[in-house]
């Protein structure tokens, strides 16, 4: 249903922040420049995806499914991006829709559109991507749907509750051909970017041990969906399930896992919005990772992560002033001290370094190149 | 993330969770060789 026309948007003074992708360039016979479309041509691909041929807008038309939390800073990081607009919201409670579809969609004329049915939004054919931020056992439909009406998908984490589900999706988004990318926002966050480049660099020898922490408050919203394991997966999926990329992305393949926690009291009503997992991960490589998730500190979100190799220490805790710090023995051995620590860049996180925003102005580009590898 | 990778870490979580219910540890079905 048409919104009424309404002023230009206040996003469009951050258009310096955002890098327009670098387009391929165009191949012979190809519209001339200014042309609405650019042609990409793909070759196999991550995932094996078959020769493809697409035709891409010049400004991407994304729809927002789920006006909650997660979907409002989506929108709001979609209608930052100069190549983009929001072109429509959906969620079940439509009023969510339209204040959203209000705030931050479309276009002097052009205004966003709101939807009770997310079906109802991917039948339009305008709409090139959608952001899926809806609980997690719809994700896997919406996917699914979303690949048939031939929409590239930015999926919130954790992607499914089944590793079936998981298949499915994947399934789906390569057979219909579009980008599919999952939101695990905390590779775009500075400073576990900023740690695991340093991994990779040898900056604290090999690494051996591991401890990694997240967590706050439980998590309340007006249907209470996180309060049922068998929608959320309780810490382990919704929570830690951050910390189990990192540690994958950083560490390489996990093996084992031996864990406590909370979510089996959670899901059987014995604990009223608390729970906690303490997870031991083995990886392929030897390395041990301690990772530790709770939604029962009343304190306020807080993340820490300790990376112990023989050359040295990487340190991080949210708590403090300087984010990431890095001692080495070296230093120790010189008479620097041990707790001489190396600086590395803090994250003031100004907008331009919004990690949100980095994600989707990724999953942008990978759209507009065709790439579906992060 | 690509699904695959995301997949993983479901894979991890999904351990983990089996591991809490059993009290016993568990093999990643991902990724055990």
């Amino acid at each position: 249903m048409a919104q009424p026309p309404r002023k230009v948007p206040a996003r469009r003074t951050h258009r310096r922040a955002f890098r327009s992708p670098r387009r391929r360039p165009l191949p012979a016979g190809a519209p001339p420049a200014g042309f609405a479309f650019t042609t990409v041509e793909r070759v196999g691909g991550g995932g094996g995806d078959a020769k493809e041929r697409r035709t891409m807008p010049d400004t991407l038309n994304v729809g927002i499914i789920g006006a909650g939390n997660m979907g409002t800073t989506h929108a709001r990081c979609w209608a930052r991006l100069p190549d983009a607009r929001v072109a429509a919201v959906a969620d079940v409670q439509i009023h969510k829709a339209r204040a959203l579809a209000e705030r931050v969609g479309g276009t002097v004329g052009s205004p966003a559109e709101a939807f009770a049915d997310a079906h109802a939004l991917l039948a339009r054919p305008d709409v090139h991507a959608v952001s899926i931020c809806v609980p997690t056992p719809h994700h896997r439909s919406l996917t699914e749907a979303a690949a048939r009406a031939g929409k590239h998908v930015l999926c919130e984490k954790p992607m499914a509750l089944t590793l079936a589900d998981c298949d499915a999706m994947i399934a789906a988004t390569r057979t219909a051909g579009v980008t599919f990318l999952v939101g695990h926002v905390v590779r775009f966050f500075p400073e576990y970017a900023r740690a695991r480049a340093l991994i990779e660099s040898g900056a604290v020898g090999r690494p051996a041990a591991v401890r990694v922490r997240r967590g706050g408050s439980f998590p309340v919203t007006d249907t209470d969906w996180y309060a049922d394991p068998a929608q959320s997966g309780g810490v382990p999926f919704d929570l830690l399930v951050h910390d189990f990329d990192w540690l994958r992305w950083c560490f390489g393949p996990v093996t084992r896992v031996f864990a406590k926690g909370l979510t089996e009291r959670l899901a059987g009503r014995e604990m009223d919005h608390l729970d906690y997992t303490l997870a031991t991960l083995r990886h392929r490589n030897g390395v041990i990772s301690h990772a530790e998730g709770t939604w029962a500190d009343p304190g306020g979100f807080v993340t820490t992560f300790e990376v112990a190799g023989d050359a040295g220490l990487l340190e991080h805790d949210s708590r403090k002033a300087g984010v990431l710090t890095q001692s080495l023995r070296r230093d120790a051995a010189n008479g620097e001290g041990a707790g001489a620590g190396v600086a590395v860049p803090r994250s003031p996180l100004a907008e331009e370094d919004d990690p949100y925003f980095r994600e989707i102005a990724h999953f942008a580009r990978c759209v507009q190149t065709a790439k579906r590898r992060w | 993330v690509t699904p695959e990778e995301a997949r993983a870490a479901v894979a991890i979580a999904a351990a983990a969770r089996e591991s809490i219910r059993t009290g016993a540890a568990v093999a990643v079905e991902e990724e055990t060789a």
